[in-house]
């Protein structure tokens, strides 16, 4: 038995390995790891080619197109920016379905569930591009 | 007392004592099957996560959001055919609201949304519900 005695640290090591991979592993799975603190993960449901060229950790803009009355009561479109500077946690398909996971402030993710009802477009920031903009609503 | 009579004491309680700590801090929470139609608004829970629900209401003409509940503990989603059911875990007293949002989802399924928080943020505090005029003032 002495003999294999040198090999005792090389197990231990081993075991711790075996044991933080399979931890990193299984919170891996779980969302609720991937979402920063304080913030919470939305489901975005996009159509195919925007899911096609978005992925994980890529940030976007959300635009979204809505009736607004005029001061004289007239109706007509409009599209404001709504979020800017959105990190992706991950894209997910499920049932032919693609969705972004989005990073969201719990009350940005208020707000995103009242517009998403309107007409809504993600598109995707240049890598390294964190500006927030005043972007004027256009008619 | 010999300090092996102490240990073989002390471990009974080292185990069980956690249990019962645990017990009595999930005695207010029941179990209650939410029913989805359809499988999008459940998309991202593939394994149990601590969520906050979001339901839209009509008020004064007006389509509003509020946040239902906030740090409930929902499990991972199952499909059943067209419909997905889902288990949340909440305090007795707070079944009323969940019908109104039941019977919210049976008309609706856009009409409300479950947002997945960090594991480790338990945080919960009010929020003002949320409107396109509030938005756009």
């Amino acid at each position: 038995m002495r003999k294999f005695q040198f090999l005792a640290p090389f197990f231990i090591l081993a075991l711790c390995f075996t044991a933080t991979a399979y931890s990193a592993a299984v919170t891996d799975l779980f969302l609720g790891s991937k979402v920063q603190h304080s913030y919470r993960a939305y489901p975005l449901e996009v159509d195919k080619v925007t899911a096609s060229m978005i992925a994980a950790e890529n940030k976007v803009d959300v635009l979204i197109t809505f009736e607004a009355l005029l001061k004289d009561g007239r109706a007509t479109p409009v599209t404001a920016t709504f979020l800017q500077n959105i990190p992706v946690i991950e894209t997910v398909a499920v049932n032919s379905k693609n969705y972004l996971i989005l990073s969201l402030s719990p009350i940005e993710a208020q707000y995103m569930l009242l517009m998403q009802r309107q007409t809504y477009k993600v598109i995707l920031r240049p890598e390294g591009d964190n500006a927030i903009f005043q972007i004027e609503v256009v008619k | 007392m010999s300090k092996k009579c102490f240990l073989l004491l002390l471990l009974p309680a080292i185990l069980i004592i956690p249990g019962i700590i645990n017990s009595q801090s999930t005695l207010e929470l029941k179990p209650y099957n939410l029913v989805v139609q359809g499988w999008a608004p459940l998309a991202i829970l593939r394994n149990p996560e601590q969520v906050d629900i979001l339901i839209v209401r009509e008020k004064n003409g007006e389509d509003s959001v509020y946040t239902l509940f906030q740090d409930v503990k929902a499990t991972k989603a199952k499909q059943n055919g067209q419909d997905s059911t889902i288990t949340l875990l909440l305090p007795q007293r707070t079944i009323t609201e969940l019908n109104t949002l039941q019977a919210t989802l049976n008309k609706k399924t856009d009409a409300f949304v479950m947002i997945v928080r960090n594991n480790k943020d338990d945080k919960v505090f009010p929020l003002e519900t949320s409107t396109i005029s509030r938005l756009f003032q």
